[in-house]
């Protein structure tokens, strides 16, 4: 990294591009086939039907629990569904529910913190005391009843897992807000006269929620493990539609005599964890000045 | 600081006393601290309690409905009368939430509708098989993170590499998941344990396992992190340069150092544990805490949730509290400290 900026102010116009590259390169291994299966996965998101000719729902009873094949490379369910094409097609409710449950708990988090990091002693004493409470609630035990009190569906389990994940972005966000609040940049801002409110959205904000993108990339990974979990207890998507939590529980029953109905969209779910997870600790190294070691 | 390190018996009763004057006032002071502790502790368990029946009470519906069967059934007005007179729901609700804390201060969490018995009761009945689950998860966890830890951190670059890799990937597996390949493998092809719903201590293993796992991961990190901070510290140096083998090194001094971010966490771990007991009991047929609480959501039986929600949050405080004592068994210049 330091060669490559070396680089760069030697030879600053035609440089750039080199440098560029030598930065994409010098990624650790992990990091760019991570980047790489993540944009397969955006994909999709965004253009299911590029991915898979089959449909999610379509089936053929007469083809039920048909091992891999060229027609079929993750086999069919039960049902004879081709699990390839529903794990492509579920992807978007999988991916959409532990983002927008991770973006809730962030929101959450960055109010909390926001008050409890800047609205004084008797603000921060009793964020403080909720938040010890709140952590007294396992998330998973927290997120089931949340889910069966208000009803299993998509938008219930993202209420559920951001008020569950909510707490702990919360003490990051304050003690980020703390070590922020009293840099002399922070000082300098008020110096120059700007309002508090600008001081505290322009640059007290965006300085505490640095570390907070890769925590919150792994994040991503837990909840959709959470979001999975609920689906395999039954308390998530129901059963025909193709997010992967509720494919796994469907499974369940045929694991034995057909491997493939569990084995692959388990090991997507992994393979998704573990990308995001890799990107997420490397984003959280490199925002510390650090390299993965 | 090399001589506190280096001090292989938690300080006994043996006072740390570093200036003659501070001495006096330290059994004041420790008194104090146990105070705020136990004050703290209470508060934690008023505010899950008080949550908890703010949440019963909002629940969509009403709990009346609930008791008589939830929002898909209709039960006729006079129905939920009745169902509110005996429940006492036609109280004034600040008269209903004293009376709520002060049973349960008495230890009387009202009565479950869907097992037809106290609540107290079936708790009791169910929650030995979780800790057992819970417990012997943390235990395994810990065992294979010092066993790993020792072995494959800041070794030749691929086994440190691979050391850290298996960690990271064992945070991002589905508990659930590798339950059922777990019972794959070694139940239907290996049958090296039994089925499903078999009790004892061979039972135990596959559950405990797939809890254990993850968290290994987890705790796992912190302690890999904490053991490659430790190893380039100035006493470690200074213990090779007196003619301390590697391997005595890493388990005499740089161990207990790494493990003490993981132990912070540990208590944390152990509740959690016993909130994510229900994917491996659900999976595995085992009765415990977390199937209740399944049966209790899905009969909409208010007392039993609230009831497993305490009881799983008072396991948490406790647990924090025991491994705070841990860590200062482990970290005697806390103890000097504070």
């Amino acid at each position: 990294m330091t060669a490559g900026d070396a680089t760069a102010t030697r030879v600053p116009k035609v440089g750039e591009r080199f440098v560029r590259a030598r930065r994409w390169l010098s990624l650790p291994p992990g990091v760019i086939v991570s980047l790489i299966f993540l944009t397969l996965v955006l994909a999709a998101v965004i253009a299911p039907s590029l991915l898979t000719s089959t449909q999610p729902l379509e089936a053929d009873p007469l083809n039920g629990l048909a091992a891999p094949s060229l027609a079929h490379p993750f086999g069919t369910d039960a049902s004879g569904r081709d699990i390839y094409g529903r794990l492509v097609y579920g992807t978007r409710l999988s991916l959409s529910i532990a983002i927008l449950a991770i973006l809730l708990a962030l929101f959450i988090a960055v109010v909390l913190g926001l008050l409890s990091g800047l609205g004084g002693r008797v603000l921060d004493s009793a964020v403080g005391g909720a938040l010890d409470i709140w952590f007294a609630f396992p998330t998973l035990l927290l997120v089931i009843v949340i889910v069966a009190t208000l009803g299993a569906h998509p938008s219930t389990m993202v209420i559920a897992m951001g008020i569950g994940a909510a707490p702990g972005y919360a003490r990051l966000v304050r003690g980020q807000v703390l070590s922020v609040r009293n840099r002399p940049y922070v000082e300098a801002a008020a110096v120059l006269g700007h309002p508090y409110v600008r001081v505290v959205v322009r640059t007290i904000l965006p300085n505490a929620l640095r570390p907070l993108v890769g925590v919150a990339t792994v994040g991503v990974a837990d909840m959709i493990v959470v979001a999975t979990s609920l689906g395999f207890l039954g308390l998530g998507a129901q059963p025909p539609s193709p997010e992967w939590g509720a494919m796994l529980a469907a499974g369940r029953d045929y694991f034995s005599t057909a491997w493939w109905v569990e084995l692959f969209p388990g090991a997507v779910i992994i393979t998704l964890a573990l990308a995001t997870a890799t990107v997420g600790r490397h984003l959280l190294l490199s925002s510390e000045g650090r390299t993965a070691s | 600081m090399i001589e506190v390190v280096t001090a292989s018996a938690p300080a006994s009763d043996a006072p740390v006393v570093r200036d003659g004057a501070v001495a006096p006032s330290r059994h004041r002071r420790r008194f104090r601290r146990a105070a705020q502790r136990l004050a703290r502790i209470l508060f934690i368990l008023w505010g899950v309690a008080s949550a908890t029946w703010i949440a019963s009470k909002a629940r969509p519906g009403g709990e009346a409905v609930a008791i008589a069967g939830g929002p898909g059934t209709t039960p006729s007005p006079e129905m939920l009368e009745a169902i509110k007179k005996q429940y006492g729901l036609d109280r004034p609700l600040i008269t209903q939430y004293l009376d709520y804390l002060r049973h349960l201060v008495t230890g009387d969490l009202g009565y479950s509708t869907s097992q037809y018995r106290p609540v107290s009761t079936v708790i009791a009945q169910n929650i030995g098989p979780t800790a057992q689950l819970a417990g012997s998860a943390i235990f395994l966890a810990w065992l294979i993170v010092i066993v790993w830890t020792l072995l494959t951190v800041k070794r030749r670059r691929p086994i440190s590499a691979i050391g850290s890799g298996v960690q990271v990937a064992l945070i991002s597996l589905p508990p659930y998941w590798l339950g059922m390949l777990l019972i794959e493998v070694f139940v239907f092809r290996l049958n090296w344990v039994p089925a499903f719903g078999a009790t004892g201590p061979r039972a135990l293993i596959l559950p405990a396992l797939s809890m254990a796992l993850p968290l290994a991961g987890f705790i796992g990190q912190l302690t890999r992190l904490g053991f490659e901070t430790t190893l380039e510290q100035p006493f470690i140096t200074s213990a090779r340069a007196r003619g301390m083998t590697d391997w005595k090194v890493r388990t005499r001094h740089v161990l207990r150092h790494a493990i003490l971010p993981g132990l912070s966490v540990t208590g944390f771990a152990l509740g959690a544990s016993f909130g994510g007991a229900v994917l491996a009991e659900s999976l595995f047929v085992r009765q415990g805490i977390g199937t209740l609480l399944l049966t209790a959501v899905a009969r909409q039986d208010t007392a039993l949730t609230v009831g497993i929600t305490l009881s799983v949050a008072l396991v948490y405080v406790l647990a924090n509290l025991a491994a705070d004592g841990l860590y200062l068994i482990a970290d005697p210049r806390m103890k000097a400290e504070s």
